[in-house]
């Protein structure tokens, strides 16, 4: 199965820079599920998090102020701070 | 003999003291230096990823309109001045104040046109000392700042543009060349100018779907962007800031050691002249009883 290279950034640093299956946010206009190879995108994120699904299992994300795009083969998460909770 | 040995020694300790303080600051602000640039650093990633999908947006979209990116009238032109709290930093603040004086004098006519931002209490103390219109200040930011902690700055310096407290806004700092030098910079923020916006990006272009709208996206991402703008300024000044410090504190050991060398010339030179004076005294005793 093919992946996509996620990256979340805030303006301190890199939190999250891996290969993944796959990202589920909520988007300005409703949830959205990314897959690789998915068209360019770009929305703000509302609410506060992002699921990342990678080898079966699923990660969570709390990002505050968040902002995503996309493109076929990279994933960027801008927010203002982000934390990795399990 | 000028003075005693006694004085010359206590002279000799004190300044023993004084290069120990001055060698303590200078490796702190080294350290923190060290901190300041890694941090600077890091930040980079996001305010350069920002950009691309800023550019993108304005390169796709025939006239973009959004109120940062538009110059207006200017009735009042604002400056955000970052200085440091403390001193003993060499030239740090006065060079920046210095220049900062001297563009205001060429640029306006009257102190109605423009208002300042004043963040450390060195260049708050100064401006307003001499009645520079000051609308807000920020002091006691700490030495190796978090976004969360600045937010409130940048958010305010943003704020205020889009409160029409000022038309136009440049960032006045000490930008980081490297650890000997730091150059004073006057820059401005805005509107974002389209110059800055326009270059060649480094990525490919791309044509976006938007959520909701290309506006609504732009909207949003701008003042973001601003902000990470005033972030990156903040954290080169504080580098600035330490380097200036750790040059001056350098300057000021190496000094001290000088000084160090001289008064122990001065004490081994009094005690010969004592003991030569004391032989003088037993020699011309003697001889006066031979005699």
């Amino acid at each position: 199965m093919s992946k996509v290279q996620l990256e979340i950034v805030t303006p301190e640093r890199i939190v999250y820079s891996e290969q993944v299956d796959m990202v589920i946010v909520r988007a300005a206009n409703g949830d959205v599920g990314i897959l690789p190879r998915h068209i360019p995108f770009v929305s703000p994120i509302i609410g506060e998090t992002v699921r990342v699904k990678k080898n079966e299992s699923e990660e969570r994300i709390k990002v505050n102020d968040g902002f995503i795009e996309v493109r076929p083969d990279k994933i960027t998460i801008l927010a203002e701070s982000a934390v990795l909770s399990d | 003999m000028g003075q005693s040995m006694r004085d010359i020694k206590r002279r000799i300790r004190s300044t023993e003291n004084m290069r120990q303080i001055t060698k303590a600051m200078k490796m702190v602000a080294a350290a923190n230096l060290r901190r300041a640039q890694t941090k600077a650093e890091k930040g980079r990633p996001y305010a350069e990823k920002m950009r691309d999908v800023i550019v993108n947006i304005a390169r796709g979209t025939k006239g973009a309109k959004h109120p940062m990116l538009e110059s207006r009238p200017v009735r009042k032109t604002g400056y955000l001045v970052i200085t440091s709290d403390r001193g003993l930093a060499g030239g740090y603040n006065s060079n920046l104040l210095r220049t900062l004086v001297q563009t205001l004098s060429e640029r306006h006519q009257s102190k109605d046109e423009y208002v300042m931002f004043a963040i450390g209490s060195k260049g708050r103390d100064f401006l307003k000392k001499r009645d520079y219109p000051v609308i807000d200040e920020i002091t006691g930011l700490p030495d190796a700042p978090t976004y969360e902690e600045v937010q409130e700055i940048v958010k305010k310096a943003v704020g205020y543009y889009a409160e029409e407290k000022y038309d136009q806004l440049y960032i006045v700092y000490n930008q980081f060349v490297n650890p000997i030098v730091q150059r004073p910079v006057n820059k401005q923020l805005l509107p974002l100018s389209s110059g800055n916006l326009q270059e060649e990006s480094k990525s490919p272009k791309t044509t976006y779907e938007y959520e909701p709208s290309q506006e609504e996206v732009l909207s949003v991402l701008l003042p973001r962007y601003a902000e990470a703008l005033v972030y990156s300024a903040l954290l080169d000044a504080k580098a600035s800031e330490f380097a200036a410090r750790m040059t001056a504190m350098s300057n000021a050991t190496d000094n001290a050691t000088e000084m160090i060398d001289t008064f122990t010339l001065h004490l081994n030179r009094a005690r010969q002249a004592a003991i030569t004076q004391e032989i003088a005294e037993i020699v011309g005793g003697a001889s006066a009883l031979n005699g």
